[in-house]
């Protein structure tokens, strides 16, 4: 990877105050109201409501995070900025891998609000290892998710990209489970959720918590839309490579 | 550290051919450019400049034909640092400081410029500390130079990068393009603007319909664009016996109204009232940049003496109106 442009990358991330509204604020906001009427004695899945809706919120965040990071792509090819980089000898690899990580990054501050609010507030005792293995269980389970971002990042206009994660980023959340529990859902639509890789991502959270993981179930979905979303990814990011700046220049 | 370039190798394509579904962009261009030159790329819209510097780049790949860079692929070279570009239609990266900019850059060469040469030369140390997304299009553009050369490049090539300026941005931004070519570097650089290629190339190059139709020292492509237009009212006589007329070297015609393309508008004048005199309404006007390139392509460029006569698609644009209205 190329450090110069990490650098730079990281100096731009810490400058984007707009990503952290999504990535941290609201799931926050969601957590501290989902969260404030529960009972100790009330339990979800197996769980107490609060480490529930905590894991739930942490995903949420850190999704958002992930979905915009790789949809930025957009706003920079449409800038001619990707051409530039490839002018200047950067492999197209080293671009989007760089682009992940910073996602990656820019989605651990929420969560780890959300958890430090769980554990402040919302009586969440966990030791050290379970918090970090729940947190890696959530980024991890939400690769599908990132490179979903950086497929859309290579597919979408930069005009389009504000409503397709407003509308992207409030479905996965709805149908992954992660605003309403999928314990509440009627049988047919829960079963279909368990089709989703964000429901699984929250699952692998909470499976940790519980002192389990997210089992071979849970493993494979992620993996097959990790490889699908993947492909995707490579897909878009081969006919933007292949085709001219803009329609109809010459 | 960089190898050493072969001497005598630049810029040298071959074949280069590009379609885009039905159009091809570019139509089996054959260029070699010498180290040291600067190079304008002349023509209309649609004459295929931006897909010829695209390929060259490598930023796509062409159907048919090879790229050279120094004797490398345009990857290999661009990955060397030997190559800067300003591209049509670019934007600044937001959240950056130009200094930050220029050291980004810097970073991904192997071989960049100095920092404050990078600043001093582009003209834009005074905004080094300002955010790069809010300078405005004069400073824009000279950052997005700034960024061009702050690899050390050998090539630089820039699409049309005064397109969106006014004429005193434009002059600004040409002084620091004179500064960069007086120090031996290959520029290669597109434009519409016959003035600007006057003033800062050795060599142009016209370009039309994805062809190369006229290539030479400025000066030279300079003479033969300045054609003249000659048109005059004349029924009943053939384009064959028009286009014999001396400097002619094409005829249009529209009802009784003909066109004549010449290269010695007096001459041809002269020739014409001589000859027919029951010719009239006779207007002579300078041929535009746009009427040289539609003059020296297809038919005309390859026998450019003799008179083509059915009017081509190629012909009805409406600007060939304006000539005489």
């Amino acid at each position: 990877m190329n450090t110069t442009l990490l650098r730079a990358e990281l100096k731009r991330a810490r400058r984007n105050r707009r990503t952290l509204i999504f990535a941290a604020v609201l799931p926050l906001i969601f957590f501290i109201a989902f969260s404030a009427g529960a009972g100790a004695n009330d339990t979800l899945g197996g769980l107490e409501v609060a480490p529930y809706v905590m894991v739930s919120m942490a995903t949420y965040g850190a999704m958002n995070a992930l979905f915009t990071g790789g949809g930025l792509i957009a706003a920079e090819r449409s800038v001619g900025w990707t051409r530039q980089l490839r002018v200047a000898g950067l492999p197209g690899h080293d671009y989007v891998a760089t682009k992940t990580l910073i996602a990656y990054l820019t989605a651990v501050p929420g969560l780890l609000l959300v958890f430090l609010f769980g554990a402040l507030f919302r009586d969440v005792h966990l030791d050290a290892a379970t918090w970090i293995e729940a947190g890696a269980s959530v980024l991890l389970g939400l690769l599908p998710v990132a490179a979903l971002g950086i497929a859309i990042g290579y597919a979408a206009r930069a005009q389009s990209l504000q409503p397709l994660f407003g509308i992207g980023s409030a479905l996965l959340a709805l149908l992954g489970g992660l605003w309403v529990p999928v314990e509440t859902f009627p049988r047919w639509l829960a079963d279909l959720v368990q089709l989703l890789p964000t429901y699984w991502a929250a699952y692998a959270g909470r499976a940790v918590i519980a002192g389990s993981w997210v089992g071979w179930r849970g493993l494979i979905v992620i993996a097959a839309w990790t490889v699908v979303l993947a492909a995707l990814a490579a897909w878009a990011y081969q006919r933007d490579v292949l085709r001219p700046a803009a329609a109809g220049t010459t | 550290m960089r190898s050493a370039p072969l001497a005598s190798a630049g810029v040298e394509l071959a074949g280069l051919t590009k379609r885009f579904d039905a159009v091809t962009a570019v139509d089996g261009v054959d260029l070699v450019i010498a180290p040291g030159e600067v190079v304008a790329l002349l023509g209309p819209n649609g004459a295929g400049k931006t897909t010829t510097i695209d390929i060259l780049l490598g930023l796509i790949p062409p159907d048919a034909g090879t790229v050279r860079l120094w004797g490398r692929p345009p990857r290999e070279a661009c990955a060397a640092g030997y190559v800067g570009a300003m591209l049509q239609s670019g934007g600044l990266l937001g959240g950056l400081t130009t200094l930050e900019l220029v050291e980004l850059m810097r970073g991904l060469s192997p071989d960049p410029l100095p920092t404050r040469d990078v600043l001093a030369m582009a003209h834009v140390a005074e905004f080094a500390d300002q955010r790069a997304d809010r300078l405005s299009g004069g400073q824009t553009q000279r950052v997005r130079f700034a960024l061009a050369i702050a690899g050390n490049p050998q090539l630089v090539v820039l699409d049309e990068p005064t397109v969106a300026m006014d004429v005193a941005t434009r002059r600004g931004f040409w002084a620091v393009m004179h500064d960069w070519t007086a120090q031996g570097r290959t520029v290669l650089f597109a434009t519409h603007y016959l003035e600007e290629a006057d003033a800062f190339a050795d060599r142009a190059i016209l370009m039309a319909h994805g062809k190369v139709v006229a290539d030479g020292p400025t000066a030279e492509v300079k003479a033969s664009v300045g054609l003249k237009v000659v048109r005059a009212t004349l029924p009943g006589r053939s384009n064959e016996e028009l286009g014999a007329l001396p400097g002619v070297h094409a005829v249009e015609r529209r009802g009784d109204v003909v066109t004549l393309r010449t290269t010695d508008g007096d001459r041809t004048v002269r020739a014409l009232l001589g000859a027919y005199e029951d010719a009239h309404d006779i207007e002579v006007t300078g041929a535009g940049l746009e009427e040289a390139f539609l003059a020296l392509t297809g038919d005309d460029a390859a026998a450019p003496d003799v008179a083509p006569s059915p009017p081509r698609p190629s012909d009805r644009p409406s600007s060939r109106e304006d000539v005489s209205s």
